[in-house]
Formats: C-alpha cells, structure tokens, sequence
C-alpha cells in the first residue's frame, strides 16, 4: 500500500462526510414532510431514504475514485444499511470515545483525520465485497424469476444459518463478555452477555509485567516456533526427494510415516520419559520441543510431499538441466511454488505444538517452565476460586494471534485439504 | 513408461541418485530413528518389564509376560469397560461430526445464501480457535452454577443439571465440546468436495425432472463418497486417540466412568507406579488402533472399486 492509495482513502473520507452533511440537510426536510404523511410509515420511509442515502454516496465516490459498481434500488439499500452499521460503529469508537475522554481541539482534529481514513478504507471494502460476493446475489434472484415460495425458500437458508452461527459462536461470546467482567459480577445465575458493568480488570491483570501471562507466552512461543522451524527445515529436504526421486526402500519408509501417524502417541510417553532423562532435558523446555519435533515431522513430512507432488517434475528438472544442483533446484524452484504447502505445514506444526497438553504436563515439573496450555489449566482448576475473567482474557490474548493467522492462511487450508482428499 | 528424448534428471544414475535421496533425508532419518521408532520399540518392551517411575534409570527387570497376564485376569473387568466406553464415544461423536458436517456443508454450499465469505469465516472459527482454550471455555460454560448453558436453561425456565457430574450428561458435554471443535474440518473437505462437482450434472437433473433429495442421493452423495470416507477414517482414529477434551473437562470422570482407553493409560502413567502395565496396555491399544485403519483403508479401497 503506497500514500497514494492512503491518500485515496483519506480523500473517500472526506468527500463522503461532506457529501453526507450537505445531503442529510436536504434529507431532514424531506424527513419532517413525510411526518405529516403518518407516523409510522413516514418513519419507515425516513430510514429507508437515509440508507439510501447512505448507499448512494458511497457508490457514487466509488464509483469516481475506485471502481465502477452497480447502483440499483436493492443495491443501494443493502449497501446502505451495511455501511450505515459499520460507520457507526467505527465513528464511534475513533471519534466519541476520545473525544469523550479529553475533549479538545487537538483531539477531535486528530480524531477527525483518523477516522476519515478509517471511513474510506472501510467504505471501500465494502463496496468491494458487495460488487464481489452480494451483488452477484441479487443478480441470480432476480434473473431465476423466483417465485414465492423459492423466494421464501432462498431467504429461511440465510436465516437458518444465521441462527447456527449465533449458536456456534456463542462459546467465543460468552468468553468475550466474561473478559470484561469484575470476579464478582460474573457469578450470576441468569444469562448476562453484555456485562452490566463492564471493566478491563482483568485485562490490566493479564498484560501487568509481573503477571503469568509473559513467562507461559514466552515458554509456548520458543517451544512452538522451534518445533515449527526446526521441522520445516528438516522435512522439506526428505519431503523433496520423497516426491521426486524413486529410491531403494521409498515404499517402506513412506507406509512407516503413515504407521508411526496412526500409533498413539501416549505409547511413546513413557519411552520419551526415559529419553529425556537419559539426555538430561527432563523438565527442559529444549526437551520438551523435541518431542514435539517428534509428533510433528512425519505428518510435515506426508503433507509436504502431497504438496510437492501437485508441482509438475518438468520444472525442476529444466532448472537441472540447466545445470542446477539438486539442493538448487529444490531451494530456488520447488520451495517458493510450495509457498502455501509449506504456509499450511508449518501452520499446523505451530497449532500442535501450542496446543499440547498431555505430555507437557507430564514433562514439565517447575512452574517457570509452564506453556500456555499448562498455566490456563492452571488457572481454572481452583473450584469456586478459580477467577474467570482472568482466564477469560488470558485465553483471548492467547488465541487472538492464531485466529487472525487462520483466517488468513484458510484459503491454502482448503486447497491442501483437496489434495490430501484426492491423493489419499 | 514414456518415451522422452532425454532421461529424466531425477533417474539418471541408479547410484547417485539413491546417494542423493539419502542424504536429502538423512537428518529425517535420525530424527524419526531416534524420537519415533526407537520409542515405539522402547515402549512396547517396557510391556514386559516391571517398570515403574521409582527404577526407570536402572533395576527394571524383565517378567514376561506377567503384564499382559494381569491385564487380562486382574483388570479385565476395568478395561472391558473402557474399551466399552471407548467404542460409545467413538461411534456416536464420529456420526455426530459426519452429520453435523454434512448438514453444514450442503448448506453452505448453496448459492442462495448471501454474503457467503462472511459465513463460512464465522463457521469455521471453532477451528482457528486454539483447542485447549476452546476446551476450557466449554468446561466453564459446563459449570453448574454460573456456566452460561445452566444460566440458559434457567432463563427457559428447566432446572440447571451438574453437567459433569453425571455419567451421561457429562459425556453428553464430552460429545458436545469434540464435536464443537472437530466439525470444521469435516465440513471444509465436504464442501471442497461439493464445490468440485460440476454444476451441470445437477441441470440435466432438473432437466430430467428429478427431486432435490433425488439429487442428494444419486449425484452429490456418490460423488462425495471418497473423500468422506477418507476424512471420517482420520476423524475417527483422532476421535479415538482423544484425550484432551475429556480430561480437561473432568479428568475422564465424574469418578472414572468416563474414561475411554486413552484417559485410562494417561492416567495410569500419571501414577509413575506402573509404566510396565500401561505400555503392555497401550500395546494391545496399537493393536486395535492398526486394525482400524487396516480395515478403514479397506473399506474405502472397496468402496472405491464398487464406484
């Protein structure tokens, strides 16, 4: 992103609030005639108008500064009534709250450009993802000539996934709601989602220096990105040859990476135990990684060769041709097109090791050395003591990282899925 | 084989290449020698010693098969148990993510839903989330007096149960929090799935004058066949090893009744007093577990053919 696009958003933002100011004049009088037409549909009417408003303004300036988009009545409206929820929100929390905490000149200038930036950027996506993903919509219901039933049929669809997502993200809610909570106010016998006093308690508490939460963050992240880097590095040479050269003992060694998958892994335990005393690294985060590398590189292994396996041979072997060595053509040619295998691999190498629980329970005796799974447990296994809201925020600090990095990387999720569904 | 006009770099010399392979995986090799295969053989010898936390660095001797005899004199009543639980757990939380992934997916493939990008980034969450956090969230929403699901019940107006202090509501709770957090992946490969079938075949369908369920049932469903029974293979044998969830949850209880065979042996290793006798028992566990995947990979192989 270069200033000028910065510049674009900032100007989107400029033009779409004075445009809005000088309009919304001339929607207020339309407003105060259509009172007289009754109140409730003048209401109707009135809202309806002003998410008109809304649409209409933004794809207009869309129109003119980004990208054509389509103008029609639904169009409009929907645009209108998304913009509408998101620009409040957004103002709201760039321009009241500070304005509200230390009202100034100063403030609401900076406040002022802040949020016109953030108005821009958000007025453009969405007018992306409406041309992208709801337009495309409106535009099949129109063209099927539904009828009303289909109709109705198409719009019960929404609903009921909007209902099963209300339901399936309601565990991560209640969660959010009880980080803002004080101990006390949390143990009510009726449901409370939004806190009746909200405080960031137990947020000061998770991020204070002396707290918990540093040390265990601090042992899982050394823990986890060894395990990670450790075994990207060691796999993607085996995984490469793997997937390109036939050798002696290629089948036994690949069905014994698919036998060691299927052991469990508490059968090893207490031979890792032993391992680990027999090296000294009991009780060591060091040791502990390796263990992880353990349960981690056969399944790198498997996956990347799945992935190495979808790039045609004809690459790598022109680059050898060409006179590249082996260890070259892997690292120049192979590697940078398996980017989003090796992006998921090493994705999912992280996630096992940040979420292991078992062995690290067993393996790590001293509370300095305790990983994020083991300090939360912790946290929640004193009864009626036990303090969820700082369990609360701790897990959401936690998970915040990881949950963005999965949304990112989800799409190369999907596709490394299809491979591993279709070669088995 | 084809017929190219030049051998192919990667066969070029039977003995350099072989050379070369080798050393690509050499550091795999000792990794996988040192840190799996030696434990596996490790720990199923431990099944024949008398083991315990207490001479594990040395006077461990081996009895036989005295470990085995055990398991199935002394504690065969305790592991028919489990392994009867096991197979409960099993079987119903696998059916439970086949349905519920199925469901999901057939709905989130259709193309009335709007604004599809948003849905599926909110359905697929459970996934992102990490699972040990996900877990101890359920185990405080599964709490009597403040957990958010008693504190719905009440506002419905039922009387809020001790979840997990009941043999089957806390297994209900078991069954709810793994399929909360296994779903996604068998909802992600059954719409990669579906979204490879070609839309053509559904028209001439409809052409043909064929019912939705119809459509269901002769198109889509033997056309997701494949990978269904691939995932639902690898979901059970996870479903199977799982242990986190229960034993976070209430450590396999309440009071043991719970315990599938992997609570058991974690547990049975957490006493340091036996290691000779959960490796003897995991042993038989391995036995079970190369069966399933033996006859797993069969029954897809099979299933393939038929099609």
């Amino acid at each position: 992103m270069n200033w000028r696009t910065l510049a674009r958003y900032f100007i989107h933002g400029m033009a779409f609030s004075f445009l809005f100011f000088v309009l919304s004049i001339a929607w207020v009088f339309a407003a105060i005639s259509l009172v007289n037409i009754g109140a409730l549909i003048g209401l109707v009417i009135g809202v309806v108008l002003l998410f008109l408003l809304v649409g209409f303004i933004n794809s207009i300036i869309t129109t003119n500064l980004w990208f054509r988009v389509r103008s029609r009545f639904w169009d409009l409206l929907f645009h209108g009534i998304a913009l509408s929820v998101v620009l409040l929100a957004l103002n709201g929390i760039t321009i009241s709250l500070p304005n509200f905490a230390s009202p100034g000149i100063a403030t609401s200038i900076i406040t002022f450009v802040i949020a016109a930036f953030l108005d821009g950027f958000a007025a453009v996506k969405l007018a992306g993802y409406w041309r992208a993903e709801c337009a495309p919509w409106i535009r099949v219901l129109r063209a099927e000539k539904m009828s009303g039933r289909r109709l109705a049929f198409a719009l019960s669809k929404n609903a009921l996934a909007i209902i099963i997502e209300l339901a399936i993200i309601f565990p991560i809610v209640w969660i959010v709601s009880a980080s803002f909570r004080s101990y006390g106010s949390l143990l009510t016998t009726t449901l409370q989602i939004i806190p009746p006093h909200p405080t960031l308690e137990a947020y000061s508490w998770a991020l204070a220096l002396n707290s918990p939460f540093w040390p265990a963050l601090t042992n899982s992240l050394l823990v986890s990105l060894f395990t990670t880097g450790f075994c990207l590095l060691v796999a993607s040479p085996a995984a490469y040859a793997m997937s390109r050269f036939r050798f002696l003992g290629k089948r036994p060694i690949l069905y014994a990476l698919i036998f060691i998958q299927f052991v469990p892994g508490l059968l090893m335990f207490i031979a890792f135990f032993y391992l680990l005393l027999f090296l000294k690294l009991y009780d060591n985060l060091f040791g502990l990684a390796l263990i992880y590398v353990a349960l981690v590189l056969p399944f790198d292994i498997w996956n990347l060769k799945a992935f190495f396996d979808t790039l045609p041979k004809d690459i790598d072997e022109a680059a050898l041709i060409d006179g590249a060595s082996y260890w070259g053509a892997m690292f120049r040619v192979v590697l940078p097109l398996a980017a989003p295998g090796m992006a998921v691999t090493a994705f999912f190498s992280f996630l096992t090791a940040w979420n292991e629980f078992a062995l690290a329970n067993v393996i790590l005796g001293s509370e300095a050395n305790y990983t994020l799974p083991l300090r939360l447990y912790a946290l929640t296994q004193r009864d009626i003591a036990t303090n969820w809201p700082h369990f609360a925020a701790l897990s959401i600090l936690s998970s915040i990282p990881l949950v963005i990095v999965f949304m990112v990387i989800q799409r190369y999720l999907r596709a490394g899925l299809a491979i591993g569904a279709v070669k088995g | 084989m084809s017929k190219k006009p030049k051998p192919s770099p990667f066969l070029k010399d039977i003995w350099r290449r072989n050379a070369v392979a080798y050393l690509f995986m050499f550091p795999s090799l000792v990794m996988l020698i040192v840190f799996n295969a030696y434990p596996i053989i490790f720990s199923i010898g431990i099944g024949f010693t008398d083991m315990t936390i207490y001479n594990i660095t040395g006077g461990y001797k081996f009895i036989g098969l005295t470990n085995y005899q055990k398991l199935l004199s002394v504690y065969s009543s305790q592991i028919q148990y489990v392994l009867y639980k096991t197979v409960i757990w099993t079987v119903t939380n696998v059916a439970l993510q086949v349905a519920v992934g199925l469901a999901l997916a057939l709905l989130y493939n259709s193309k009335d839903l709007f604004g599809k990008k948003i849905h599926l980034a909110i359905v697929i969450l459970p996934w992102a989330m990490p699972g040990f956090t996900s877990i101890l969230i359920w185990y405080g929403m599964f709490q009597t007096g403040f957990g958010s699901i008693n504190q719905i019940l009440r506002t419905v107006g039922l009387p809020g149960p001790n979840w997990l202090n009941n043999e089957w509501l806390a297994f209900a709770a078991y069954n709810i929090t793994n399929a909360w957090l296994a779903y996604p992946f068998m909802m992600t490969v059954i719409l990669g799935a579906l979204q490879s079938i070609s839309p053509e075949l559904y028209e001439a369908a409809t052409v043909d004058g064929a019912k939705s369920w119809h459509k269901l049932r002769h198109i889509t469903l033997p056309l997701i066949k494949r990978p269904l029974l691939l995932a639902t293979l690898l979901t059970t044998n996870t479903t199977f090893q799982q242990l986190n969830v229960q034993y976070l949850l209430n450590l396999g209880g309440p009071a043991r009744l719970n315990e599938t065979v992997m609570v058991f042996g974690y547990r049975t290793i957490l006493t340091g007093n036996f290691y000779g006798l959960a490796s003897a028992f995991l042993g038989l566990v391995l036995i079970i577990v190369l069966l399933i995947g033996f006859f797993g990979l069969r029954v897809s192989r099979i299933a393939e053919e038929a099609k």
